[in-house]
């Protein structure tokens, strides 16, 4: 494997570089990544909660406000996770110059943007108000 | 574990495969969950979860989450963390993925018993 030579990681101030749309979104799958690891945690607690201690039921904490968040930080996670992790398959298997630019475009980032949004406030909807 | 064990092109290829697999099945999650009845009882939902349409994409799902996981998590930390407590910490997520894997399968088996 790869080992870079230097004392990494250098700190630098990430606020002072001008980064584009897609770079945020690459580093965005990453903490959508996180963020997804870290729900799938909390689910396999509550499950652990519900199947080995009597005290808490199914119908006990459906509407509660940790479970409500838990829901929306998954699904809203998740959308954004297979959102770009879809751009990136796409970009991978679509190596011809025009696609691939096409795929790396600002507006197909853009528009997977808007389409994040949009789910994000369907599942919001979802698990908030239905 | 060492940094010369860390394969690179390997993990790639489990990473893809992975996520192809879940391209498919995270959509088919999302219909499951929302055509599920809200007012569920635990009974009820062991049974859905337990139904072969379910359980078999779920199970190959859950491994290769674990595997993606592994994937993701295990580059970040070789990017972000200090060289010199790199290992450290993927020992740690290794022990981790490890018990969440036990712990996955304690909770199939007192699924598959449940009355």
């Amino acid at each position: 494997m790869y080992q870079h030579p230097g004392n990494r990681p250098i700190f630098l101030s990430l606020l002072k570089f001008r980064f584009p749309i897609n770079a945020w979104l690459s580093a965005g799958h990453r903490l959508s990544g996180i963020a997804l690891f870290i729900s799938l945690l909390g689910y396999l607690a509550l499950l652990n909660l519900i199947l080995f201690n009597d005290m808490v039921t199914l119908s006990g904490i459906r509407d509660h406000w940790i479970l409500l968040c838990l829901h929306s930080a998954f699904w809203i996670s998740i959308s954004f996770h297979w959102l770009t992790g879809l751009r990136h398959l796409l970009a991978e298997h679509f190596t011809q110059p025009k696609l691939y630019q096409l795929i790396n475009s600002k507006l197909v980032s853009q528009t997977l943007l808007v389409l994040w949004l949009l789910l994000t406030l369907l599942i919001l909807q979802e698990v908030w108000l239905s | 574990m060492t940094f010369q064990s860390l394969s690179g092109k390997q993990a790639h290829i489990w990473q893809r495969l992975s996520a192809l697999y879940l391209l498919i099945y995270l959509p088919y999650l999302a219909w499951i969950t929302l055509s599920f009845p809200q007012q569920a009882d635990l009974s009820s939902l062991t049974a859905n979860l337990l139904s072969p349409y379910y359980l078999l994409p779920s199970l190959i799902a859950i491994v290769l989450v674990l595997i993606h996981s592994w994937v993701g998590l295990r580059d970040i930390l070789i990017d972000y963390t200090p060289r010199a407590r790199s290992l450290l910490w993927l020992w740690g997520l290794r022990w981790l993925l490890i018990f969440i894997s036990i712990n996955v399968v304690m909770l199939l088996i007192n699924l598959f018993l449940q009355p």
